[in-house]
């Protein structure tokens, strides 16, 4: 039984060794999301906003969700418009209107959709573009305000 | 029975391994895993779902060792969805696939893993059983 147990998780690990690199979703063994996130929302010319400022800067930013719209409809910062990278990525949304300072988020610190769309939008010629760090999930953690379809 | 628990762990496996970030992200919004093993979690974990799976369907001389390692992953997740749900973690888990659906709320993950957990074991004390029974026949 045991000898069985073990050829089957060497086949399991030698089929996801493989398909893992040979896949163009591969992920990296050791830091497969967002690692240095901070580091490279800085290096993107965009604004690192950390979940204990957010509330200050509520009143005065625009706020744009980069999750999957089905995430935002189950529940969102309370505010925040749906702007799912993926969707402006394969050309199916646009990107967002410049609107004075905004603030961009996504899941957590290991997402990137929120870096991936501030990028765009530093490229577009916006100034004053942030990437909240902890994303919703920590914000949800804490209680802070949220609502939901 | 082995059918239904070989097709539900192949078809969580296949949907992890099409959507590996989306399967790492949950991982690590579990925080269940210190942050340089979830790499490695996702990418392996989903195939030890589809070998079981296949396992459990197709390869008979090894569906008590796959009926094990099932039993094995549902305990893990169950103890992950658990100890998440007592903390209060955001609503998806990942079970089937990064996105966030009915399949992938933690209650109804919880007692989708219940119901498993009771197929699982109800098959290895069968199995158990049939060779307890085959053993004396087969040595006579």
């Amino acid at each position: 039984m045991i000898a069985r147990i073990a050829v089957l998780l060497a086949l399991a690990a030698g089929l996801g060794s493989i398909a893992n690199s040979v896949s163009p979703r591969g992920l990296s063994w050791t830091h497969p999301l967002g690692k240095g996130l901070r580091a490279r929302i800085v290096e993107a010319g965009l604004q690192p906003v950390s979940i204990t400022r957010l509330p200050d800067l509520l009143p005065k930013v625009r706020l744009l969700d980069a999750r999957p719209r089905e995430d935002y409809r189950t529940g969102r910062l309370a505010g925040a418009t749906s702007y799912p990278w993926k969707d402006v990525d394969d050309g199916t949304l646009p990107l967002p209107p410049p609107d004075g300072p905004t603030v961009i988020y996504c899941a957590n610190e290991f997402c990137e959709d929120a870096l991936r769309l501030g990028r765009l939008l530093i490229q577009r010629g916006d100034a004053d573009v942030g990437v909240l760090i902890e994303g919703y999930d920590e914000w949800w953690n804490r209680k802070g305000s949220v609502e939901k379809d | 029975m082995e059918l239904a628990l070989g097709v539900t762990f192949l078809a969580a496996g296949t949907l992890k391994v099409l959507d590996p970030a989306g399967f790492a992200l949950s991982l690590a919004t579990l925080r269940f895993l210190p942050e340089l093993l979830v790499g490695a979690a996702a990418i392996l974990i989903p195939w030890v779902e589809i070998v079981s799976g296949v396992a459990l369907i197709a390869a008979r001389r090894y569906r008590d060792a796959a009926t094990v390692l099932v039993l094995g992953l549902l305990a893990v997740f169950t103890g992950v969805l658990l100890v998440g749900l007592l903390r209060g973690s955001p609503e998806r888990c990942g079970c089937f696939g990064g996105g966030i659906s009915f399949l992938n709320r933690p209650d109804v993950g919880l007692v989708r893993n219940g119901l498993l957990i009771a197929a699982a074991t109800v098959l290895a004390a069968r199995r158990r059983k049939a060779t307890s029974r085959s053993g004396p026949a087969s040595t006579a």
